[in-house]
């Protein structure tokens, strides 16, 4: 294969596309609108590039190119090492193994060689809508600048810009996530029993190494998991999965590196079924509930970040850490939620 | 022949890559096999006190060092300490029994050392090379830029640059 060259096009006048809806979202980083030369011809396309390393002169030496269309379909990825393509690399799906935009990005490459297996479904195209989000700030609190794609143009907006953003109204019964684009389901309730759910279509996370009831409580991983851990990708809204009031400790909301392993949390104290019973939400990113705060069973409580240590080797991916307390007395916590779950911790009954 | 190694060792890191799986049993370790040290501390002590760490880790050398003191006992039902210099971090926390009960032990549940030269695990630093690592595991695995072994009932993960196979970072986890 020959060698990728491009030119990055800053604050061009060039005029892409945006959309409100999709189906599936990737978080992308420091996008590129760049003009490539694929044997000759000249393809305008957005850049990015995974996990790169860069020499003494600041040009990427090794790293993973990926590429898409102006129209936002997904174009070629190639992984470039020792300044020289040495694989091609092909979209085969989303999940949730991932905890971190570049994590999540990994996941989803799988290696195609159309020498050797041209029919491999890693060589095929997967991804029919894609979304990439330019952030052009620093801080992990600053909202991203979303350019959304898809085929049919509704709004023009200038690629090589850094402002602007993108606006979803998400249809009644459903919340933005913190990605500001995909609408989420909020979770039904038990009217009979009260039981409600913290997130919408509840599954329970597997362990990176030990399988799916790593993620149950109890002893799943070599020491005790005092909660559940369900499987919620980087932005997720948090609701209260049953009415009460937001402890005033612990709570924390600004977490940084090498603080408490439960990361950003809540803890909500209810009644249930004449019981004391206090939910802990661990991990979010941002908070929307203080101390002392009344909330209502089914209300936005915050979102799902990768705060405390979501990232665990003994974890697979990003999720809601929930513990329970009955009377004081540590339980697991599937006991309080509407959603029943089967022995590999999938969801078995989910009314969404 | 060295570098011969190092280069199949990466390659062997861009195999993987795309997995994000590793298989545990190809890199687990445990007391009987070896003993680990951070600073000279056995991670699996299970008698740690602040003033003995220290001293077994000589940090009280370092005028930035910043300890929490017993923190958090009442939210989680033991104990936890928290240690910091500069961009790293020690946490140590009071150990359960199989239910969940502190057992009133006490030991080294995670830690993460991202720079400088203050720490070492068995003599290993940030910046050196990752046959340092291979030479001390060597059934290790490979997940993207990271070396991982499994060690006592905790993960073991050394990120590295994979351009010159200098270690980057050194992180222990343990599960809860």
């Amino acid at each position: 294969m020959n060698n990728i060259s491009f030119e990055t096009l800053e604050n061009s006048n060039a005029q892409i596309t945006k959309v409100e809806t999709l189906t599936n979202s990737i978080n992308l980083t420091e996008v590129q609108y760049v003009a490539l030369d694929f044997n000759g011809i000249m393809v305008e396309a957005l850049q990015y590039v995974n996990n790169p390393y860069y020499d003494n002169d600041n040009k990427i030496e090794s790293g993973d190119f990926i590429y898409f269309n102006l129209d936002g379909t997904f174009l070629d990825a190639y992984r470039l090492f020792n300044y020289q393509i040495t694989h091609r690399l092909v979209f085969g799906g989303l999940d949730h193994a991932g905890f971190s935009y570049s994590a999540l990005l990994t996941t989803i490459l799988q290696e195609c060689d159309e020498d050797l297996n041209p029919d491999s479904e890693f060589c095929q195209d997967q991804l029919e809508e894609i979304v990439i989000v330019v952030n052009p700030g620093s801080s992990a609190y600053e909202h991203p600048i979303w350019f959304v794609y898809q085929n049919t143009p509704t709004e023009s907006l200038d690629a090589g810009s850094s402002t602007g953003s993108g606006s979803v109204t998400c249809p009644e019964g459903h919340v933005l996530g913190s990605d500001s684009v995909t609408c989420h389901d909020i979770p039904c309730v038990d009217d009979i029993s009260g039981k409600g759910d913290p997130l919408d279509n509840m599954e329970i996370l597997g362990s990176r190494n030990n399988g799916v009831p790593g993620g149950q409580y109890g002893n799943g991983r070599g020491s005790f998991h005092d909660g559940v851990d369900l499987k919620a990708p980087y932005g997720t809204p948090i609701f209260a999965a049953h009415s009460g009031i937001v402890a005033t400790y612990p709570y924390q909301a600004n977490w940084n590196e090498g603080g408490n392993d439960a990361g950003n949390r809540v803890y909500i104290n209810s009644g249930f079924n004449g019981d004391d019973l206090q939910l802990g939400y661990w991990h979010l990113g941002e908070v929307l509930v203080s101390p002392g705060q009344q909330v209502s069973q089914g209300q936005l409580i915050g979102y799902t970040g990768n705060t405390g240590n979501v990232g665990s080797r003994f974890s697979a991916g990003p999720h809601l850490h929930i513990r329970a307390r009955k009377n004081g007395i540590k339980t697991d916590p599937e006991e309080f939620f509407n959603t029943d779950f089967g022995s590999q911790g999938q969801n078995i009954n989910t009314c969404n | 022949m060295k570098n011969i190694i190092i280069l199949a060792a990466f390659f062997t890191s861009l195999l993987n890559f795309a997995q994000n799986n590793i298989n545990p049993s190809n890199c687990t370790y445990s007391q009987s096999d070896l003993t680990l040290t951070l600073n000279g501390w056995d991670i699996s002590r299970s008698n740690y006190d602040h003033f003995t760490f220290i001293n077994t880790a000589a940090l009280r050398q370092y005028a930035g060092l910043q300890y929490s003191g017993e923190k958090d006992t009442a939210e989680f039902g033991y104990p936890w300490f928290y240690y910091t210099l500069d961009d790293n971090y020690i946490h140590f926390a009071g150990v359960l029994d199989t239910s969940g009960d502190y057992t009133g032990n006490k030991r080294l549940f995670s830690f993460k050392i991202n720079s400088g030269n203050q720490f070492n695990l068995n003599g290993i630093e940030i910046g050196d090379a990752t046959q340092e690592v291979f030479n001390l595991f060597p059934n290790h695995c490979i997940d993207g830029n990271e070396i991982v072994v499994f060690y006592d009932q905790t993960a073991l993960s050394f990120k590295f640059n994979p351009t010159n196979n200098l270690i980057t970072s050194m992180a222990l986890d343990s599960g809860m």
